[in-house]
């Protein structure tokens, strides 16, 4: 197999690479660099959405989060991507009416002028950077550590983490977001047919559709219904988490800047649109992986599971797909992330088009370098550290909406009180909070908490209409 | 064709499949399998179905209503 994976891994890498020399004669100013320069079509901003949102823990951690809670996978995150894009119809017009003709750069930037108030930006790229930078991390761990099992006696953890990250940094720093974007197409449309091939080889193993649920029933019976086999899924963690991901396009920047340059709003709703069936398409096959593994893998570990399941069962060329796959989904996920912070920085400290690029690249390898310390530190559980994140960022979401929607500064009373649940939120999560308050979930009262004085705060100062 | 009222319609229609769907009577699952898939999953997909075309029609509605 590894005659294969290397192969198919030079053939991969020689692509990215022709993507980045394409798009690297054409970078004049910073904007061409970290915006890609022009606007993008529905099916280029629809793949690029899609391989940022759908990163190693759709691939990796999906199976295992079904087969150890069941069909109610389905309810976490498809359900909850379905309402995130039907938010992007709304939110997506009210932040390009909000950026205008101008150039974007960055929610932060956009957060101080809507607030007419600095914090408002600090905080905001406080939230993101404690919160994308373990994700950035989980991806990078989770390949590595599934390579690692992959090839025993071959290349460490620490050395797959550090190859991951240097292919990573090589072709975006040469191409910009435009070869990210023309990356995530390749990146897109091979985790789609990996995942189904995969599922189809469960299938066929199973003895059919009909048979899999048959005997994933005769298992545990608790496996097609929520909250699932250990209880996690509860109707609290459920709504938490689609509030949590609800969120993402407008706190998390990799995607909130991949609303902005799209051509125009009508691509815009037709890329929310396909976005949505993009994302059944891709986690359907994941819960049939994990039914097949709580069927014949009840007790493996993850890594002997995905192991099994990804590759030993696998023809050693679709492996060696599989891996390079896993190595796009981690990539064209972490590579918007550093970009996106890189365009904060961009910001915050107010550079200009036309000026040199070289502070915005060293902060970019700053946070691939950080990232990249995190990985070697973080645990392994993807799915549930990805929900940390989400929440994390989530946080920030009344912020912005109150920012983006108000005509007119909103003062600095959701500031105060974002900073304050982002503080509860991390001490919560460090066990020195309760994690209910009120018999609520932390995470869900203070997103609800947070939604109402937002709604407060816009009704008190929404100026009153004459006669 | 009030463009205003659409929207509005299809926004609270959103926000009642919502409602159904985290209900736990819904999560928790004594209706027949359908297509060989358990209600909590088949009754998901298509919630989650009806929820994507209705982002396809809202779309087309709030364009129409910000024209």
């Amino acid at each position: 197999m590894l005659t294969y994976l290397l192969i198919i891994g030079a053939v991969y890498i020689g692509i990215l690479m022709f993507f980045s020399w394409r798009t690297k004669k054409q970078i004049k100013t910073s904007s061409d660099f970290m915006l890609g320069g022009t606007k993008i079509g529905v099916v280029i901003g629809l793949m690029t959405f899609a391989a940022t949102l759908f990163s190693t823990f759709t691939l990796l951690g999906m199976p295992d989060f079904s087969r150890s809670n069941g069909v109610g996978a389905w309810i976490f995150l498809t359900f909850s991507d379905a309402i995130m894009v039907f938010l992007i119809l709304w939110f997506g017009f009210y932040l390009r009416k909000r950026v205008g003709q101008s150039t974007y750069q960055g929610m932060s930037a956009l957060l101080q002028k809507c607030y007419q108030n600095k914090t408002a930006g600090y905080l905001y790229f406080t939230a993101v950077f404690l919160f994308l930078i373990p994700y950035i991390a989980i991806q990078i761990r989770g390949v590595a550590i599934f390579l690692v099992s992959a090839f025993p006696d071959f290349i460490p953890v620490w050395g797959w983490s550090i190859g991951i990250v240097l292919i990573m940094l090589v072709y975006s720093e040469l191409g910009g977001l435009k070869a990210i974007i023309y990356a995530d197409a390749l990146q897109g449309t091979l985790l789609l047919i990996v995942v189904w091939i995969v599922a189809f080889n469960c299938l066929n193993q199973v003895g059919g559709w009909e048979t899999l649920f048959e005997k994933a029933a005769t298992v545990n019976r608790d496996l097609l219904s929520t909250p699932g086999p250990k209880g996690l899924l509860s109707p609290q963690f459920l709504i938490a988490s689609a509030l949590a991901i609800l969120m993402i396009p407008v706190t998390q920047p990799q995607l909130s800047t991949r609303l902005v340059i799209m051509k125009n709003y009508n691509a815009l709703k037709k890329m929310a649109t396909s976005v949505g069936f993009f994302a059944m398409l891709v986690i359907l096959p994941t819960i049939i992986i994990g039914m097949y593994g709580a069927i014949y893998y009840a007790d493996a570990s993850t890594a002997d599971f995905l192991g099994a399941v990804l590759l030993e069962e696998q023809h050693e060329l679709i492996a060696a797909f599989i891996i390079i796959g896993l190595f796009a989904a981690a990539m064209s996920t972490s590579d918007s992330q550093l970009f996106a912070m890189g365009n904060e920085i961009k910001g915050l400290l107010g550079l200009k088009e036309d000026d040199n690029l070289r502070p915005i690249r060293s902060v970019i390898l700053l946070f691939a370098l950080s990232a990249l310390v995190f990985s070697l530190l973080s645990s392994d559980e993807l799915v549930l550290l990805a929900r940390l994140s989400f929440s994390g960022t989530a946080l920030m979401g009344p912020m912005i909406m109150l920012g983006i929607f108000s005509k007119r500064p909103q003062g600095v009373t959701i500031i105060v009180l974002s900073a304050l649940a982002l503080f509860i939120f991390i001490l919560s999560n460090l066990g020195w909070f309760p994690k209910q308050i009120f018999s609520l979930r932390t995470d869900l009262f203070l997103m609800i908490a947070l939604g109402f004085a937002a709604i407060a705060n816009f009704f008190i100062l929404k100026p009153k209409s004459k006669g | 064709m009030n463009y205003k009222s659409a929207w509005r319609a299809i926004v609270i229609t959103v926000f009642i499949c919502s409602i159904v769907q985290f209900s736990p009577w819904v999560l928790e699952g004594n209706a027949p399998y359908f297509l060989g898939m358990p209600f909590t999953l088949w009754f998901g997909i298509l919630i989650s179905l009806l929820i994507v075309l209705l982002t396809a029609l809202g779309g087309y509605v709030f364009s129409r209503l910000k024209s």
